[in-house]
């Protein structure tokens, strides 16, 4: 079982990861033979579980009161940006709608 | 004349600084000129910190680690020491804040001699998808020394530094301190705090440590553990004092012995050596008693579509806007994500940025990853079920020992079953530890216990008096004596 | 004709101190990203912690329109790319929202009509792109990436552009009420988008509709639908199909447009976020979020009609903001039972002179210089006869601008009313002396010149002489 090179662009195109043809090709093999292995799950027959939890332990998480405790600092925060100019950061032009 | 202090463990080191024997600014040299004899040979360190740690070790240190020499996976964030994760997309990256851990750590007078080498993103069993290169075990160097945290362990094993922090989010902690013949302890999800710790999988996620002994796992537990403000997902539970817990007798404790932990893909050799464990863990007074875990087979499943669908959405934050790898000569802001992605990740990553969307995407969601947190919830319930009736669970850390560097580079699913026993305790949340057992051709092989939520303490007592009868966590690879 | 059906999502800027998930601040116009901290930078290994009082402004709005609070709700990650959301995902929530149900009532011409709301969500609001400051470079500001919004939608039950436009007018007086959003529609405190599908008959299954986004004026909602049902009618009037898509509407040219069409369908792949545990509405979160819970307008407003006597117009005006109504609750409560008509009088006097005074001076009640203690006291001295009409205008005036207590002030400007039925006598004869033509024709039968009687007698008396005494006086005196 091998993901179609239009799934696996598809996938790419979504996680905006450039691939050349020879990735496209090989990860349509690769991911095709985990979900394979995954699919053992997929068509396991399970009980009802208890809701799905999304951590393993389910209690009442931390809320932290509303104190504002911490500033933006572009100054050193964009001494990591590929682009930036006069505090904000910069990308190509949008062109918006 | 040369120290010796390379071959003592934390608590040794501990006791020669109290004794006036050594200081913080000797352990320091010590270390470092180890660091500059051997680590060329092993890759261990992607970042050294020498002129910072001799600044900090001239200074007077608290702490109930004060002068202990550490290094840190490259994964926690270190304020103004670059942070990698041994990624080209953050080669450059030098975060303007410390991870919790890092910060508690320095808190306690700990000195940090650099960042090690890992996985890229933590995604690997082997540390051979680092950016850096791969990292060698030092008990032979054609082989891995396991993986997420490999460069910890390697450079903990070949004496490079007494302790050091790593992650385990399926067995990345567990597994290279099995491979490399090391004690290493991944507590329960929560208990440290993941502020800081760059997130591979945010469910599964937990810091860890790696050492030669329990001992020292448990003086380096009572530092880091306990609630964080900055981590929504840290737990208020009491921090026990691990190191006085440790000398609780081991006799009239139930230790449960995983049936499905000796499946047809363990090494026979290594079942042998789990026998034997268990047999000395009997005559110390503990109780073995068979248990079921029926569902234990779905855990590698279950683990490859949730780790991937939550990194897929944590890695998404890596888009060469605010940090990171940019590419070059872009045109568009399309072609800026894409390429800079395509460029900054390596495949291993890529691979499970990408199974991670499929099994997110629409029409698949319901198919995938609900059917796999449903089935965690129920594999969790069957690990509490069990842990209700004994107090720990044995068995192998890895069914085989160390393989060999590209060995398992064809097949990436090869690679996934080698975490076999690990996943499942993250999936379910169990603090789980791995203690040296003994050797296979020469290559160490670990021991894992497993604990109930938060119980820590009995965990590290018992691998505390198995190590009081055994001498493998004292045995040195040859080469780096 | 066409039924129309519009629902409207309405996302509301909660009114915290601090974000939704992070400790910096929420105060709008700072300088760019200097309120753009770590976590709302999405920089590696930080995490998002709940805001407490967030989540209490959601379950207080809940309460308020009679939802029903999730005891265990959940976030979860919407994920696409976009350079003003720095995580790639967006931490909002999807099956599991903190509010489900309830229902706002609007007016429509004399009848109340029940909006049933579908839910009410928990989201982060993402940053500012500015497309236009550097040439070939979209330039990013994230002081607005974590800012905690309501996501309000209503069930698509709105008939007619002024349906939706009382509806938002609704929701904006309870948000405002409730103290849970400070109600700026310019700097986006409230932002709606709307649904509009057209069908044959109220019995026809729902049409394909249309999605307006970011309609941030009442004016702006009302012309935008006005538009597009004209639009879709003519569509399906021509035979033709509406496309199910996402349009903007451009107030220039009052007409919407579709947004550039997406290269594929968005796939925003929705999982519970793993940083952040379910959220539980616990019995303290609860009762935080009761005890903010002030009396409702509608229910104030019917409380003013039947404790204070009002006219239902003026019970409405008087409620349309809270601080308008507490206000007048001052006043009123100072008053009441000081005079047969004291609370309307009050009310007469607020919405009249204060509101006026206000206007002129461009302030809001918030800012009202005048004590409600002190235009009580004017109000009882119109009330005990002390003070006439225009004399209590004069007083008025005066209090506003000056710090004196009102009878001080009544003193000083020599104010008091003349009800001593002596002095009033003297001062009808002395009028009566003075136009003994008119007082011919009153007597022949001009019983409009009363008026004029009593005009020139309070004229006489600089504002003083009580009028309705005069006119007493004087119909004793030309003895009908």
């Amino acid at each position: 079982m091998s993901l179609s090179d239009e799934d696996v662009r598809r996938m790419a195109r979504l996680a905006r990861l450039a691939l050349d043809d020879g990735e496209v090709t090989r990860f349509g093999d690769e991911l095709g033979r985990i979900l394979a292995f995954v699919d053992a799950l997929r068509v396991a027959v399970l009980e009802e579980a208890p809701a799905a939890l999304c951590g393993p332990w389910a209690r009442t998480p931390f809320l932290r009161d509303d104190r504002v405790e911490e500033a933006g600092h572009p100054e050193l925060y964009q001494t990591q940006a590929p682009e930036s100019r006069d505090g904000y950061y910069l990308v190509p032009r949008v062109i918006e709608p | 004349m040369r120290g010796e202090w390379h071959t003592r463990d934390v608590r040794g080191l501990l006791d020669a600084l109290a004794r006036g024997e050594v200081t913080p600014a000797g352990l320091v040299e010590h270390f470092l000129e180890r660091i500059a004899e051997h680590d060329p040979a092993l890759n261990c360190f992607v970042t050294r910190t020498a002129d910072e740690a001799r600044t900090r070790a001239s200074r007077p240190l608290a702490g109930a680690l004060a002068g202990i020499p550490l290094a840190h996976k490259d994964i926690f964030c270190t304020a103004g020491v670059r942070t990698t994760c041994a990624s080209r997309m953050l080669s450059d990256f030098v975060p303007p804040y410390d991870a919790t851990v890092v910060r508690r750590l320095d808190e306690a007078g700990a000195i940090v001699l650099g960042k090690t080498n890992m996985d890229e993103f933590a995604m690997g069993s082997s540390n051979e998808t680092s950016v850096f290169g791969p990292v060698r075990n030092p008990w032979d160097l054609e082989r891995v020394p396991g993986g997420s945290s490999g460069g910890s362990a390697a450079a903990v094993a070949a004496g490079l530094v007494p302790a050091a922090s790593g992650t385990d989010t399926g067995g990345s902690v567990r597994q290279p301190a099995a491979f490399c013949g090391l004690s290493g302890l991944k507590p329960t999800y929560g208990r440290l705090s993941r502020y800081g710790m760059i997130a591979f999988a945010s469910s599964l996620d937990q810091a860890g440590f790696l050492a030669r002994t329990a001992e020292d796992l448990a003086r380096l537990l009572v530092v880091t553990a306990g609630a964080d403000a900055r981590d929504a997902t840290s737990s208020p539970e009491a921090v026990v004092d691990y190191p006085a817990a440790l000398e609780a007798p081991i006799r009239g404790r139930t230790i449960g012995v995983v049936k499905e932990f000796r499946d047809a893909g363990l090494d026979p050799r290594v079942a042998r050596l789990v026998d034997e464990a268990l047999a000395v863990l009997e005559r110390s007074g503990a109780r073995l008693v068979d248990v079921s875990l029926p569902r234990l087979g779905l855990a590698v499943p279950i683990y490859y579509i949730l780790a991937p669908a939550e990194c897929s959405a944590n890695l998404a934050r890596y888009d060469g806007v605010r940090y990171g790898h940019r590419a070059r000569d872009v045109a568009s802001l399309e072609e800026l994500y894409a390429r800079s992605r395509g460029e900054g990740f390596g495949p291993e990553v890529k691979r499970r940025i990408m199974i991670g969307t499929y099994v997110l995407s629409h029409g698949y969601y319901d198919a995938y990853y609900l059917k796999a947190e449903r089935a965690r919830a129920l594999l969790q319930k069957d690990f509490l079920r069990v842990l209700a009736e004994v107090d720990l669970l044995a068995g192998p850390t890895t069914p085989t020992v160390a393989f060999r560097i590209g060995e398992k580079n064809d097949d990436p699913l090869t690679m996934y079953l080698n975490d076999i026993y690990t996943n499942a305790v993250n999936l379910a949340g169990l603090p789980a530890l791995s203690i040296p057992m003994g050797f296979v051709d020469g290559l160490p092989a670990g021991l894992q216990l497993i604990g109930a939520p938060f119980a820590e303490a009995p965990l590290l007592s018992v691998a505390h008096r198995y190590q009081q009868a055994t001498e493998w966590h004292r045995a040195r690879p040859p080469r780096f004596a | 004709m066409w039924d129309t059906v519009i629902g409207l999502e309405v996302h509301v800027q909660l009114l915290t101190e601090s974000k939704l998930f992070s400790s910096t601040s929420t105060r709008f116009g700072a300088p760019p990203n200097t309120q753009a901290g770590l976590v709302d930078l999405g920089f590696p290994g930080t995490l998002p912690v709940p805001n407490r009082a967030a989540v209490r402004m959601a379950v207080a709005f809940g309460l308020a329109v009679g939802g029903r609070i999730a005891e265990r709700s959940r976030f979860a990650r919407k994920s696409y790319f976009y350079p003003d959301l720095p995580k790639g995902y967006q931490i909002s929530q999807y099956d599991e929202p903190i509010v489900v149900g309830g229902s706002i009532a609007i007016g429509v011409g004399e009848r109340v009509k029940t909006i049933p709301l579908v839910r009410a969500h928990l989201e982060e609001d993402a940053g500012k792109s500015l497309h236009d400051l550097y040439p070939g470079r979209t330039a990013l500001d994230l002081n607005r990436a974590g800012i905690p919004l309501l996501e309000i939608v209503s069930s698509p039950s709105l008939a007619s552009p002024e349906e939706a436009v009382a509806y938002l007018k609704e929701l904006h007086t309870l948000v405002c009420y409730l103290g849970i959003c400070d109600g700026n529609m310019q700097e986006g405190s409230l932002r709606c988008d709307a649904n509009v599908s057209l069908r044959p008959s109220p019995e026809a299954p729902l049409g394909t509709r249309t999605e307006i986004k970011n309609l941030n004026s009442f004016r702006f909602l009302e012309q935008a639908l006005t538009y597009e049902i004209r639009r879709q009618a003519e569509v399906l009037e021509a035979g033709g199909t509406v496309a199910q898509e996402t349009r903007l509407y451009d107030p220039d040219r009052r007409e919407t447009r579709p947004m550039r069409s997406k290269e594929e369908a968005e796939d925003y792949r929705y999982f519970p976020d793993p940083d952040l545990l379910p959220l539980v509405v616990d019995e303290t979160l609860r009762a935080e979020a009761q005890t903010m819970l002030p009396e409702l307008p509608r229910a104030r407003a019917e409380r003013f009609v039947r404790v204070y006597g009002l006219e239902p117009y003026a019970a409405g005006v008087l409620t349309s903001s809270r601080p308008l109504a507490d206000y007048y609750e001052a006043v009123a409560s100072a008053v009441s039972g000081k005079g047969k008509d004291s609370a309307r009088t009050a009310a007469h006097w607020v919405m009249g002179d204060l509101l006026g005074a206000l206007n002129r001076q461009g302030i809001g009640i918030e800012a009202c210089p005048l004590a409600p203690a002190r235009l009580a006291a004017l109000v009882l001295r119109v009330e005990d006869g002390t003070l006439s009409g225009p004399k209590a205008k004069e007083v008025f005036e005066a209090l506003w601008a000056g710090a004196e207590d009102v009878d001080t002030l009544i003193e000083r400007l020599g104010a008091r009313q003349i009800n001593d039925r002596e002095a009033l006598l003297e001062l009808v004869d002395r009028i009566l002396e003075a136009h003994p033509r008119q007082r011919q024709d009153y007597l022949a039968g001009k019983d409009k010149l009363l008026g004029f009687f009593v005009g020139q007698a309070v004229k006489a008396s600089g504002g003083r002489a009580n009028p309705q005494e005069l006119g007493a006086l004087f119909r004793e005196r030309l003895g009908r």
